[in-house]
């Protein structure tokens, strides 16, 4: 089974460059350890997920990795110009010598949608034309005309490494989008939020149009500690604040100033009513058992599943532990 | 004055984009040597033969290889969504503790014929429409580190203008002859304020050969055959080259003429000199730059 890292981000404290260099360090340490794949989340205007630009991100990875294969999960399609982005993906792919993996989202935050003037029910029908329209362009001199893009006669250069960037489209569960991944076979990226029997109910839906079960990227909250209590409890801050933070910006309001020791005191109080939502319920969370044990429940449920892991430490120190024990003792076991 | 290479990201003959996206890594490490404190970096679209679509990202690949400072020349900006650009730089100033710096212009023939339909005015106003609205923007995050120069590149009166309205540099190309820079420079000042001479990044061709009529011959005679052998990717361009401009007013032949050069440069208020490859002969393009390292040296404590 392959095992990747997925990163937001997320500024806890400090200063966003700060959150952002110990985020580069993380996915650099994860390819020291031998994961397979590292995936950037993308996200505007936004204080506390700092990463509106994941191509430069990857520009950074591909100087400076050397075997983890990298994605964005995912560009938000509706906001881009085809033609650059497909150029951006194709000198990703020759600058880190053919380890791009190319993720696509429509977007679903209400400032997104006004400050790139996409009208929120226009966002799904763009994404689709800006992906094929991308798609048309990494390979030769590429047309379209969509109702959202159009091109003509466009021939991109450099040229990607890889005959085929393997590319995938990161959907809740709409059917319109599994089907559209499904006709072009691409694969499926799922949110830190959906269920094991969510992403069943997703390849069934993708299997009965393309014939075949889909690769499917699920990302996965992960914390492990000595014992499930303790990496219920580390994990709970960071999950608590993540979810309130997309809250905000999905609206327009400011993040909220994570405090860890007003968190801790809430979630001792909140222990037996907690709201961690979805997130926290799917998310690897325990001791080494607990974390292999739900490692091979989901290899049982979704053979085609790669697992990209988001450590839910809030610095770095405690991220790089958590991806060391995960190679050291998970790992070799599943 | 500061002194600067421009990397083209060319691809010569049997060359594969890795080789030149290696060799860019040499020519940033060969500039640091020659006392350069610049990377200028460029933007084709299109193009077999010049290998660089994307500045923001090409600096952030290179600033993994280099100290120097980082510099679009330039951004095509009318390309470009404003608040994507904004928000690469913003990133680029959190990433790296490099002094970033980047310039706009509406592009090249071969640029403007590919997106705006060959229409040059469309593609000027949709760049300042485009740089306005950059200027403009608040909700973005996260927000450069510290202040980054802006430059733009055009000889266009509402252009000079808006430069000079707001404090931003500008950028003189390589076939912009003397006259025509100082013209520029003299209606920037005009506009400006406090009639300040702006920051001027002045982009010239360099090639040091003791024979300066053998080096002038060179640079033609390489021209020509790379356009005859490229016809796909040049096939717009409509001057490729000034050959007056070569003989009194670039950096190619002897380095007695590049001396005066550099002094004329300084006399004219010239605040940045990038340095263009002349030739697509590597070997020639570094020996050059090995032999104009000392002038730039002297150049430099003459500040």
């Amino acid at each position: 089974m392959k095992i990747g890292i997925f990163s937001l981000f997320e500024r806890f404290e400090g200063r966003a460059d700060k959150a952002i260099k110990e985020q580069l360090e993380l996915i650099r340490y994860a390819d020291e350890l031998g994961l397979d794949e590292a995936w950037i989340g993308e996200h505007h205007f936004n204080d506390f997920s700092v990463c509106p630009s994941p191509s430069v991100l990857l520009s950074y990875l591909a100087a400076t990795t050397k075997n983890i294969r990298l994605g964005a999960a995912g560009y938000l399609a509706p906001f881009y110009d085809a033609v650059r982005l497909a150029e951006e993906v194709s000198l990703l792919d020759n600058l880190s010598g053919g380890r791009i993996n190319l993720g696509f989202a429509k977007g679903a935050f209400a400032p997104d949608s006004k400050h790139f003037k996409v009208a929120p029910e226009d966002m799904r029908g763009a994404m689709f034309e800006v992906v094929e329209g991308v798609g048309a362009l990494l390979g030769e001199v590429a047309s379209y005309k969509g109702e959202h893009i159009s091109f003509y006669c466009t021939d991109i250069e450099p040229k990607p490494i890889q005959p085929q960037i393997p590319t995938y489209i990161a959907t809740f569960g709409s059917e319109e989008s599994i089907r559209f991944a499904a006709r072009h076979g691409y694969g499926l990226l799922g949110s830190q939020g959906l269920s094991i029997d969510e992403c069943i109910a997703m390849s069934e839906i993708y299997e009965k149009e393309a014939g075949y079960k889909p690769q499917i990227t699920i990302m996965r909250t992960f914390c492990v500690a000595g014992t499930t209590e303790e990496a219920v409890n580390a994990a709970r801050p960071a999950i608590d604040h993540f979810v309130k933070s997309m809250r905000a910006a999905s609206s327009y309001k400011k993040s909220p100033i994570f405090d860890e020791k007003r968190y801790t005191q809430l979630v001792r109080e909140r222990y037996e009513f907690f709201d961690g939502g979805k997130f926290f319920d799917a998310g690897i969370i325990g001791d080494e058992d607990a974390c292999k044990r739900h490692i091979e429940y989901i290899k049982m449920k979704c053979p085609n599943a790669t697992i990209a892991l988001k450590p839910v430490g809030t610095t770095l120190r405690e991220n790089k532990q958590m991806l060391r024990i995960f190679n050291e003792k998970i790992r070799p076991f599943i | 004055m500061k002194f600067g290479l421009i990397l083209m990201f060319d691809a010569g003959e049997g060359q594969t984009p890795a080789t030149v996206y290696e060799q860019s890594i040499e020519y940033a490490k060969l500039a640091e040597h020659a006392n350069c404190s610049t990377l200028w970096l460029t933007e084709h679209h299109g193009k077999r033969n010049r290998l660089c679509p994307s500045i923001p990202l090409m600096m952030g690949y290179l600033a993994q290889h280099t100290k120097l400072e980082l510099g679009a020349a330039t951004i095509l900006l009318s390309h470009y969504t404003p608040r994507h650009i904004a928000e690469e730089i913003g990133m680029l100033t959190n990433m790296y503790p490099h002094p970033f710096s980047f310039g706009f212009a509406r592009g090249g023939n071969g640029e403007v014929e590919l997106h705006d339909g060959g229409d040059e005015n469309l593609a000027r106003s949709t760049m300042m429409q485009h740089l306005d609205e950059l200027l403009s923007l608040s909700e973005i995050y996260p927000k450069p580190t510290g202040s980054v120069p802006l430059f733009i590149a055009s000889r266009d009166d509402e252009a000079l203008r808006y430069a000079a309205e707001h404090d931003m540099g500008i950028m003189a190309g390589h076939k912009w002859s003397l006259d025509e820079v100082q013209d520029t420079m003299n209606r920037y000042r005009r506009y400006h304020r406090q009639n300040k001479t702006p920051q001027t990044v002045l982009s010239r061709y360099f090639l040091i050969k003791d024979d300066n009529e053998k080096a002038i011959r060179t640079v033609i005679d390489d021209t020509v055959q790379r356009k005859a052998k490229n016809n796909k990717s040049n096939e717009n361009a409509k001057n490729p080259l000034r050959p007056e401009l070569l003989d009194s007013e670039s950096l190619v032949g002897n380095l007695e003429k590049a001396k005066k050069m550099l002094q004329k440069y300084r006399d004219i208020g010239i605040t940045d000199l990038a340095l263009r490859q002349a030739t697509f002969n590597t070997s020639d393009t570094m020996e050059s730059l090995f032999k104009l390292a000392p002038l730039l040296q002297n150049e430099e404590k003459k500040q």
